[in-house]
C-alpha cells in the first residue's frame, strides 16, 4: 500500500478542495480560513493529525496522484476523478483510516503520551528499587508534572494500580493495535521500540504507523475521559492537559463576552485588535456546537444575506456580491458558517 | 587544599570507580586548587568526570559550555543517571516556558550547561555575573579555533564571558588539537601558556587496531561490509555521512547479518533516538548504523568495532568516532572502507555547508530579507554581520575556511593512502611526541588484517537467539512485575 493513496481519502469527487488548506489543517495551523475549509470539507477532526508532515512530500504525493489521473486540478483546487474514486473504493479495506482521532478535543495528546510513558517507566524502576537509569527524554515541564503527579499517589499501591489501568486500556484495543502500542512501553530492563522497528514488525508503512499511533492515543484518551472512574491514575495525569475546543486566546475572548463585555472593551483591556477578536468569534462559530449565531448576526443583516444568496450553492458565494450593502466580511463569513453547519 | 583521599572518596561514592583513568586526577586536582587548566585527553577516557567530580567538592556552580545539542543532552542524561538532579541545560531547542523557568532559577543549579549562543545572551551573562562560579568548562574547546575544522564563531565571545563572570578556574577540554589549534585555544580564551596548567595526553588509543580497505565500488563496499559484520565480534558501530544510506544499509544487514541492527540519525525524533540508545546500552542491538549525531555521550564500554562507510571529514572526526570503540581497554578495531569516488563525495558535503560568494553578497545587500530564514549558512552570516564584518572580509574568511576544510579532508585522504604506520601518521598529524612501535596488532601497514590473531573473530557457531516477540500482556507483566535489583 503506497502512502500517497491516503490523500485520496481527503478529497471528494464533487467538491473542489484546496490542498494547501488541507495540508495546513493536518499540520495543525489554526487560522479561520483553514478551519472553515475543514468544516466545509468535513475534515475538521483531522486537525493536527500529521504535525510533522513535510510540505515537499505532500506536494510530491499530489503530483504523483495527478499524473496518475486519480486527481484533477483546477487552479488552486483539486478533486477526485472517476478513476480516483475507483482506486479509493478498491483500497477501502486495505488502508488505515483513523476513527477515534479528534484533533480539537485532545489537543495535547502527544504531551499526554510523553507523561504516561515516563510515568510508567518511573513506576517500573521504583518497583525494581533501581535509581540509576536514563529517564525517557521528555521536556523539563513534562518531567516536573510527572514528578508532581507521583508525589500525589500512594507509592505502595501505584505499580499494581497503573498496571491494572494499562490492562483495561490495552484490552479495549484490537489485539494488533495493543501489541503494537505496548512496544513503546519502557521500564526496568525493558527497552522501548523505535517507531521504525514497530512499524516494520507490524508490516506497516511509516504513514500507517503514524495514523495508527494517533488513533490509538485518542482512543485511549476517549476511554480515560469518558470512564474516569475506571482510570483514576491516568485521568489525573491527563486532567491538567484537558483544554476546550478553542485556542487559549479565543477561549479568553469568549469568556469575556459571556461576562457581558463588548468587543471594543475587550480589545482595549487585552490590547488585542478588533479584527483578531472577530477571528476568535469565527473560530468559536466553527468549533462550538452551541454557538449563538443570533447574538452576532442582527435580524436585518440576516435578512439581506438570506435574500442575496437564496438561489446560490454555498461554494459559489462571494463577499463581493455584497458590495452594495454595508455588511462586513465578518457577517458574511458568520452566515456562511451557520448555513454550512445547518447542511450537515 | 583538598586531599587525594577526599577526592578518591567522592570518586567511589558518587561514580562507583576505584581508580582514575590517565589524566583525570591531574586535571581534577588542578581545577580544585583554582588553577586555569587546558587538558587534552583522548576520547573515551572520561573527560566529563574532570568537571563532574569537582562539582561535589566545590561550593559554587559549574558552568559547562557545550557546542552540540546531542552532546549536551547526553551529558545531562549522564548526570541524571548518576542521581544528580541539580542540572540545568539551556539551549535553543528548549520550549520558551522551560527556558524562562531555567533562567529565573539559574543560580539554584549546581551544573549549568549552556550552548555558546545562550552563553552570549545578555540576560544570562547578567545572571552568571551575580552567581558564584567556581568552574567554567569549555567542552570541545577546539571549536574556538579558526584553524580547527569544527570552528564555531559563537565560541569567540567566550573570552569576554570569562571576564564578565570571573570564574574561580577555567577548564578547556578537548580530545584533539594540533599545536597550532592548542595555541589558538589559549589565546581565544584569554589564557596564557605560563599561567595555565596544560595537561596533554597522547591521543593514541593503542587497543584500537587501525585498518583501511579500498574497494572498487559501492556494490563491493556493501559486500565487504556484510562480510565484516558477519566475522567481527560485536557490538559495533558503522558511521555514514548520509542518513538515507544509514537506513538502507540497516535493511541490508537485517537481511544478511542480524535482526539486531538499527539506524540512528539526527532526523529521528528524540524519543526514537532514546530507544536506540537504550537498546544498544542494554545489549539488545548489536550493530548501529549511524551518522555523526550518534555517540557523543554514549558510554558503552565494550564496542568492539567502528566501521566508516564514508570518508570522515577530517582526522579529528575520525579519531572522535573510532574513539567510541574499546573503552574497556580490550582489543578493538577501526576499519575505513573507501572507493576512489568517496573523496569527491565528501568534498561536496564539506563545502556545501559554507555560504557561497553570491549568497554573501545578497545577504549583505538585503539582510532583512533573510530575517526568517532558518539556514545555518545565514546564521553564520548574521553572526559576522552583527560583529561588524563586511561582505568582502567575510568572503575572504569563508574562502579561507573552505581551504581549511579541504585541507582537513586531504589529510584524511593522505591517511588512507599512507604506506607507513597509520598510528604514527595520526600522532604526527597532531604533533604528538609518542613514538609508535608498529607490530601486527597496530595497523594494517605491513600485513593484512588478521581478525583471529587480534581475537576479534566472532565465534561462527555462536547463535544469538531471536528476540521472542512478546504480546501486550507479557510486555505489561515485564514492566510491572520486576524483581528488585540485588
Ligand atoms: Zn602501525
Amino acid at each position: 500500500m503506497d502512502d500517497q493513496l491516503y490523500l485520496l481519502y481527503l478529497f471528494d469527487q464533487n467538491q473542489w478542495r484546496r490542498p494547501l488548506a488541507i495540508q495546513a489543517l493536518l499540520k495543525g495551523k489554526r487560522t479561520v480560513s483553514n478551519l472553515y475549509a475543514g468544516l466545509d470539507y468535513d475534515l475538521l477532526p483531522l486537525y493536527q493529525l500529521l504535525p510533522h508532515l513535510v510540505t515537499a512530500k505532500f506536494q510530491q504525493a499530489l503530483t504523483q496522484l495527478l499524473a496518475a489521473g486519480l486527481l484533477v486540478q483546477q487552479e488552486r483546487t483539486i478533486r477526485l476523478t472517476a478513476a480516483g474514486v475507483a482506486v479509493k473504493e478498491k483500497y477501502r479495506n486495505k488502508i488505515f483510516l483513523p476513527t477515534y482521532y479528534s484533533g480539537f478535543e485532545f489537543h495535547y495528546s502527544h504531551e499526554f503520551s510523553d507523561r504516561l510513558f515516563l510515568a510508567t517507566q518511573v513506576v517500573s524502576e521504583l518497583q525494581a528499587h533501581n535509581r540509576r537509569y536514563f529517564p525517557l527524554n521528555v521536556s523539563f515541564v513534562t518531567q516536573q508534572r510527572v514528578k508532581q503527579w507521583l508525589q500525589q499517589q500512594d507509592i505502595s499501591l501505584i505499580a499494581e494500580r497503573l498496571q491494572h489501568e494499562w490492562e483495561l486500556l490495552l484490552a479495549a484495543l484490537p489485539v494488533a493495535q495493543a501489541d503494537y502500542y505496548s512496544q513503546f512501553l519502557l521500564g526496568h530492563q525493558v527497552e522501548r521500540a523505535t517507531t521504525a522497528q514497530a512499524d516494520q514488525l507490524a508490516g506497516w508503512t511509516a504513514l500507517t504507523g503514524e495514523l495508527v499511533r494517533q488513533d490509538i492515543s485518542h482512543h485511549l484518551l476517549h476511554l480515560i475521559t469518558t470512564q474516569a472512574a475506571r482510570f483514576p491514575l491516568m485521568a489525573t495525569l491527563w486532567q491538567p492537559l484537558a483544554s476546550g475546543l478553542l485556542s487559549k486566546s479565543a477561549a479568553q475572548t469568549m469568556s469575556l463576552l459571556q461576562q457581558g463585555l463588548s468587543l471594543s472593551m475587550i480589545s482595549r483591556r487585552r490590547q488585542v485588535k478588533l479584527n483578531t477578536l472577530k477571528e476568535h468569534l469565527l473560530e468559536a462559530a466553527i468549533l462550538l456546537p452551541d454557538f449563538s449565531f443570533n447574538t452576532y448576526l442582527s435580524a436585518p443583516a440576516r435578512q439581506i444575506l438570506t435574500e442575496k444568496f437564496a438561489e446560490q450553492p454555498l461554494a459559489q458565494w462571494r463577499y463581493e456580491q455584497l458590495a452594495t450593502t454595508k455588511l462586513s466580511f465578518f457577517e458574511f463569513r458568520l452566515y456562511q458558517i451557520e448555513r454550512r453547519k445547518a447542511d450537515d | 587544599m583538598i586531599s587525594v583521599e577526599k577526592i578518591k572518596q567522592v570518586l567511589q561514592a558518587r561514580f562507583g570507580y576505584t581508580a582514575f583513568k590517565p589524566g583525570q586526577a591531574e586535571v581534577i586536582q588542578a581545577v580544585l586548587s583554582g588553577q586555569d587548566t587546558f587538558a587534552i585527553l583522548p576520547t573515551g577516557t572520561g573527560k566529563s568526570l574532570c568537571y563532574q567530580l569537582p562539582g561535589y567538592l566545590l561550593a559554587g556552580q559549574i558552568i559547562v559550555i557545550s557546542p552540540l545539542l546531542s552532546l549536551m543532552q547526553d551529558q545531562v542524561a549522564q548526570l541524571h543517571y548518576l542521581g544528580e538532579k541539580s542540572v540545568l541545560a539551556l539551549n535553543s531547542a528548549l520550549d520558551p516556558v522551560t527556558r524562562r523557568y531555567g533562567l529565573a532559577h539559574l543560580e539554584q543549579y549546581k551544573f549549568v550547561f549552556l550552548s555558546p549562543e545562550m552563553a552570549n545572551q545578555p540576560q544570562i551573562r547578567q545572571k552568571l555575573q551575580q552567581s558564584q562560579i567556581d568552574l567554567l568548562v569549555i567542552d570541545e574547546a577546539h571549536c574556538i579555533s579558526q584553524w580547527g575544522v569544527d570552528f564555531r564563531p559563537d565560541y569567540l565571545a567566550l573570552k569576554s564571558l570569562r571576564t564578565t563572570i570571573q570564574p574561580r578556574a577555567t577548564l578547556a577540554l578537548t580530545a584533539t588539537a594540533t599545536k597550532r589549534v592548542q595555541a589558538d585555544i589559549l589565546a581565544k580564551l584569554g589564557l596564557t601558556a605560563t599561567d595555565t596548567k596544560q595537561i596533554i595526553h597522547s591521543v593514541d588509543r593503542r587497543n584500537i587496531y587501525l585498518a583501511t580497505e579500498a574497494v572498487a565500488d559501492e556494490t563491493e563496499k556493501d559486500q565487504q561490509l556484510i562480510a565484516l559484520c558477519q566475522q567481527l565480534k560485536r557490538p559495533g558501530i558503522i558511521y555514514f555521512s548520509s542518513r538515507q544510506k544509514a537506513e538502507e544499509i540497516t535493511v541490508l544487514l537485517q537481511q544478511k547479518v542480524t535482526q539486531r541492527v538499527a539506524f540512528y540519525h539526527g532526523a529521528m525524533t528524540s524519543q526514537d533516538r532514546f530507544a536506540v540508545q537504550q537498546q544498544f546500552m542494554h545489549g539488545k542491538l548489536e550493530i548501529i548504523c549511524a551518522t555523526n549525531a550518534f555517540g557523543m555521550g554514549i558510554n558503552k564500554a565494550d564496542v568492539r568495532f567502528v566501521i566508516h562507510y564514508h570518508l570522515p571529514s577530517s582526522l579529528e572526526s575520525y579519531l572522535q568516532e573510532i574513539g567510541r570503540a574499546g573503552r574497556d581497554g580490550q582489543q578493538s578495531i577501526a576499519i575505513l572502507l573507501y572507493t576512489a569516488r568517496d573523496f569527491q563525495l565528501q568534498a561536496n558535503l564539506v563545502t556545501n555547508t559554507l555560504p557561497e560568494a553570491a549568497l554573501i553578497k545578497q545577504y549583505f545587500a538585503h539582510p532583512q530579507r533573510f530575517a526568517a530564514a532558518a539556514i545555518p549558512e545565514i546564521d553564520l552570516l548574521k553572526f559576522y554581520r552583527q560583529h561588524g564584518q563586511d561582505a568582502a572580509a567575510i568572503q575572504q574568511l569563508f574562502a579561507k575556511r573552505r581551504d581549511e576544510k579541504m585541507l582537513a579532508l586531504r589529510s584524511m585522504l593522505a591517511f588512507v593512502q599512507t604506506p607507513g604506520c597509520k598510528r604514527q601518521f595520526i600522532l604526527d598529524y597532531f604533533t604528538d611526541p609518542t613514538t609508535v612501535i608498529h607490530d601486527p596488532t597496530c595497523c594494517d601497514a605491513t600485513q593484512s588484517t588478521n581478525l583471529a590473531e587480534l581475537d576479534l573473530q566472532r565465534d561462527p557457531t555462536a547463535v544469538v537467539a531471536a528476540d521472542q516477540q512478546q504480546n501486550w500482556q507479557e510486555r505489561l507483566a515485564a514492566i510491572f512485575t520486576t524483581s528488585p535489583q540485588l
